[in-house]
């Protein structure tokens, strides 16, 4: 028994074992502490506090699903077409300028305009997904650039990289970042298999 | 110094409700603004760098 205290309340937390998961009450009773006697209050308590974090992790995360469909959108900012694209089959999200992947030159300015476009395309289309939706990209690259990529990446809400790949599930039309620990567990547990 | 998560997402909340233009004009009223085209600019090199072939995880039917 733990003598548990939060806001000034106090109670006992009883451990029970329920199918092997850890499950905590609290009971009616009377608690010491020092020379102070309280009366408890009778109260059940969720277990979740014993779980382990990974398990509580999947029981907050809705189903894991990939986007329905193909998506792609143009934009188009000072002439340049800026195209956000999601793939189905793999919830791989990427960006590409004017249909290239290679930097042009444009102007600074037109650049961070380009770079604003972008971001709000994500965040209008991640907006649309239902919960649970699974967005993913591969940052690593050899162009030098894998670092800035996986920076910018981790502030739109994907977690770090774990086996080349940064991952990312869509909760309340928000990206919330999926780190390299739940992203271990659900690879070990069959939520995806690797391609 | 970078611009933090929590300043990309205000600006990302902010940019909801104004246009390009607009979010150009705020983000020059800045007082990070520095940070924040530091940031933009980084942002479209990555946009329009090469990206290799990734391993992508598949989701099991």
């Amino acid at each position: 028994m733990i003598p548990h205290i939060e806001n000034g309340e106090a109670s006992i937390i009883v451990a029970i074992s329920t199918e092997g998961r850890k499950k905590a009450a609290a009971v009616m009773g009377t608690v010491s502490l020092g020379n102070k006697s309280i009366k408890g209050v009778a109260k059940v308590r969720e277990a979740n506090n014993n779980k382990p974090p990974l398990q509580k992790f999947m029981e907050q995360t809705p189903k894991l699903i990939l986007p329905a469909d193909d998506i792609i959108k143009k934009e188009l900012v000072n002439g340049h077409e800026v195209k956000l694209w999601v793939s189905r089959s793999s919830g791989e999200m990427g960006i590409s300028v004017d249909d290239s992947y290679i930097r042009k030159d444009i102007s600074p300015q037109d650049g961070k305009r380009v770079a604003l476009q972008a971001l709000t395309m994500v965040q209008a289309e991640v907006a649309k997904m239902p919960d649970g939706t699974l967005l993913t990209n591969s940052p690593s690259t050899g162009d030098g650039l894998g670092g800035k990529k996986e920076k910018l990446y981790e502030r739109a809400g994907f977690g770090p990289i774990f086996d080349e790949v940064m991952m990312s599930v869509v909760k309340n039309g928000k990206l919330t970042p999926i780190t390299s620990e739940q992203h271990r567990y659900l690879m070990r547990n069959g939520h995806y298999n690797q391609r | 110094m970078e611009l933090s998560k929590e300043r990309f997402d205000e600006m990302m909340e902010i940019s909801d409700n104004k246009t390009l233009d607009e979010m150009m004009e705020w983000i020059e009223l800045q007082p990070d603004k520095d940070l924040i085209n530091e940031f933009l600019d980084g942002a479209y090199s990555v946009f329009s760098s090469n990206p290799s072939a990734p391993r992508l995880p598949k989701l099991n039917p």
